[in-house]
């Protein structure tokens, strides 16, 4: 062998043994084996006003704290630790004064931010959210109300992961159609951009052990980083409709003479365009849905549902406009708040109109004209033609 | 033994563009002016089309000198000049590679594992490129195509999951800067191609037609960088452009239906990519002081080259102060100026005092 050989293979067995020592899977550069680490499930953060710290109540996944039973094993698998500290990082790593082990973030799923800080503003408090390495932009953020702390506790009915349950209902706009998704990277984007503001959903927590639950309760509309004002459930799939964020949801039409129809949108698609008409912005909303019935009470069994369809999608078309009005007026036209991207709209299609308006906007935009055009058709009415009752 | 160091005009645009973009995905100047809009992506544009405009002196040298390079061009007018540009080119192949180990420790302990030490980075890719250098020529231009099939598949993965999340009008307008802003974006991005120096250095051991490839693998690097700009901005707007690596950012927010982690399958295939261009470096500069020390010191070159990459990496990786220090960015600026356009055009002026004389004695 020569001189030649002896070197190249001495630096393969040299390679081999720096791989095989550093990175042998989760016992790596960190010491941070699976079992020394504390799994963080849901956060929320709230402001601890006697000390004027942060106040936070972590949902926690220990992998060392297993069912001892059969019917142990149906309860949640996490706990709660409650900490406090001058930064949010202070607070996570208080943690391990309680639990002697690593908090890990990545498997984070929910933020959860108390009223309290969201109406003070919430620029700082989110900063550690996007800074630490550790931590996802995909995470979803709630507003708790009064406090993130009830929510994060809640067990939900004692599900096994609260934490998970917590996290579908922060999704559940794709299935209702009345919760916007709010990530992490949402919230920063537009904290970034400042023409442009956000919404979060608002939580409540209620009762206590099988009783307990987390309810939707309204949209908090920001401006800047504060909370400008709210959007009942009731009205937020307006918001929706807007920024284009409707998946699937239901619409219950009321048609006079004939009855209740159910539409349930599976396919919907919202654009915003963005125009000055004598020297007015003027918001031109065009919305395209799909919907099939999956319901209809009729008042009167003579009717033939097959020469409704019409009328159907008239009055779905109606509400539509209406919910969407209510929205508009709502957060546009009393909050002066920019959710829709109106702004950023402007700025590429009246770029001269928009360098003259643009260190106004927050007035300018309370005067923001809406036209509808709304578009709704029915692809099914599903397995029976007409419905037939001996109601009368 | 002779087809390890010799390599075809593809596979070495294919070393070069590895290098290029890996500069791209591990780097981030936030400082720049016109980040974070529409300008930013056209003013690299411009960079990348100007500093082809800049290279051509250089194409034509090769073109003159065939089979020599710029070293042995220099030679072949005055020894003296052959070993200086040797020297000139083996220290700014030195430099940018300790810049790439630097930029590399960087990466890895901000976003992967911050509480790691530097040193094990910087030790453990310097050690993998010393190998690739006594492997030869051919065996790294045989591995930058694997290379490159799996970070084209991760840059497209990336910006095809991300298709849904695009928001145009979250990028700001064209035309939102001052001259100002454009002028310093523009030398800035001027000197973001230091590659085209080593095609001065790697033209003896190519075979095949290298100005032809050579504007391929410009249009492909305009192509790959302005997606790895765009696909953050549209993503996350103004906020991507305040990432530290925005396109690495931007693959932690990408889905695949139910896979979700594609950025630890991007961080893999860029870490490859970063072994292919320093081991290019590290053979780079083996090359140039070869010329000046001789072949039977190779062994000692590569030892010393690899001894002083990764001690001084870690010196410009260890703070973040030293690692966005303004000073390095204008040698960075100014050397690279130097090396793919004056060095190669004083080279050339050379060529054509040469022929002069010949026509003058004849």
């Amino acid at each position: 062998m020569n001189k030649k050989s002896i070197l190249k293979n001495t630096i393969c067995i040299m390679l081999s043994i720096a791989v095989i020592i550093s990175m042998s899977g989760c016992t790596s550069f960190n010491n941070s084996s699976l079992k020394r680490l504390l799994y963080m499930e849901a956060f929320g953060v709230d402001m601890d006003q006697e000390k004027g710290e942060y106040s936070c109540t972590t949902q926690i996944f220990d992998p060392m704290m297993g069912a001892a039973t059969i019917q142990e094993q149906d309860k949640p698998i996490t706990r709660v630790i409650e900490t406090t500290g001058e930064s949010i990082s202070a607070a996570v790593a208080a943690m391990t004064e309680q639990i002697g082990r690593k908090p890990y973030y990545s498997q984070n799923k929910v933020i959860v931010i108390g009223e309290e800080i969201a109406k003070e503003g919430i620029t700082s408090m989110t900063d550690y959210f996007d800074r630490d390495w550790e931590t996802r932009l995909t995470m979803q953020v709630l507003i708790g109300s009064p406090d993130a702390s009830g929510i994060v506790k809640s067990t939900l009915g004692d599900v096994i992961n609260p934490a998970e349950e917590l996290q579908l209902i922060a999704q559940a706009g794709n299935v209702n159609g009345r919760v916007p998704e709010c990530t992490v990277l949402d919230i920063k984007k537009a904290l970034s951009d400042k023409y442009t503001d956000f919404c979060i959903p608002v939580v409540k927590a209620e009762g206590e052990g099988e009783d307990s639950k987390v309810t939707v309760e309204s949209i908090a509309v920001f401006k800047g980083d504060k909370i400008a004002g709210y959007v009942p459930y009731d009205d937020a799939r307006g918001v929706l409709l807007l920024n284009d964020e409707i998946e699937k949801t239901i619409f219950v039409i009321k048609i006079k003479g004939v009855g209740n129809a159910s539409m349930n949108i599976i396919n919907s698609k919202t654009d915003l365009k963005v125009n000055i008409e004598n020297d007015e912005i003027v918001c031109d909303v065009y919305v395209k849905c799909e919907a099939n019935i999956p319901e209809i009470n009729i008042e009167d069994d003579s009717i033939e549902i097959l020469n409704e369809i019409d009328s159907i999608q008239d009055e779905c078309e109606k509400q539509i406009i209406k919910e969407m009005d209510n929205a508009a007026k709502l957060t546009v036209n009393e909050m002066g708040c920019d959710i829709y991207g109106i702004g950023r709209r402007l700025m590429y299609n009246e770029r001269d109109y928009w360098e003259n308006i643009k260190n106004n906007w927050n007035e300018e935009i309370k005067n923001v004209k809406f036209r509808y055009h709304v578009e709704a058709e029915i692809n099914r009415i599903g397995e029976t033609v007409n419905q037939k009752s001996k109601q009368n | 033994m002779a087809s390890k160091n010799c390599i075809t005009a593809g596979q070495m645009y294919v070393l070069l563009f590895i290098s290029r973009i890996m500069l791209e995905l591990t780097y981030s100047l936030e400082t720049d002016p016109l980040q974070g809009g529409w300008d930013y992506i056209l003013i690299t544009a411009a960079g990348i089309i100007l500093t082809a405009i800049a290279a051509l002196p250089l194409l034509w040298l090769l073109k003159r000198r065939q089979g020599m390079g710029i070293i042995g061009s220099a030679e072949y007018e005055y020894r003296w000049l052959g070993i200086s540009i040797a020297a000139i080119y083996g220290i700014f192949f030195v430099y940018q590679a300790i810049r790439s180990v630097g930029r590399f420790d960087f990466f890895v302990t901000t976003i992967l594992s911050p509480n790691s030490s530097y040193l094990t980075f910087s030790i453990l890719i310097v050690l993998a490129a010393v190998y690739a250098v006594f492997m030869g020529l051919e065996g790294l231009a045989r591995t930058a195509g694997i290379v490159l099939v799996l970070m084209t598949v991760s840059i497209l993965t990336v910006t095809l999951a991300l298709i849904p999340q695009y928001d145009l009008y979250a990028i700001r307008p064209p035309i939102s800067g001052t001259p100002e802003d454009y002028m310093q974006s523009l030398f800035t991005a001027f000197s973001w191609t230091p590659e085209i120096a080593a095609i001065a250095i790697l033209a003896p051991k190519v075979k095949g037609r290298l100005n032809k490839g050579f504007f391929i693998w410009m249009g492909a690097i305009l192509l790959t960088v302005s997606l790895i700009i765009f696909v953050p901005l549209a993503v996350m707007g103004e906020f991507g452009a305040n990432k530290m690596f925005p396109f690495y950012i931007a693959s932690t927010i990408a889905r695949l239906g139910s896979i979700e982690r594609i950025d630890a399958l991007m961080v893999g295939f860029w870490v490859t990519g970063m072994f292919v261009k320093i081991s290019m470096y590290m053979m780079l500069v083996t090359m140039c002081f070869e010329k000046i020390f001789g072949k039977k010191h190779r062994t000692a070159i590569i030892i010393i080259t690899a001894i002083i990459i990764a001690g001084v990496g870690m010196l410009f990786s260890s703070t973040i102060k030293s690692v966005y220090a303004p000073q390095l960015q204008i040698i960075e600026q100014i050397s690279t100026i130097a090396v793919i356009l004056v060095l190669p055009a004083i080279v050339l002026l050379g060529t054509f005092k040469k022929k002069r004389n010949v026509k003058k004695h004849e």
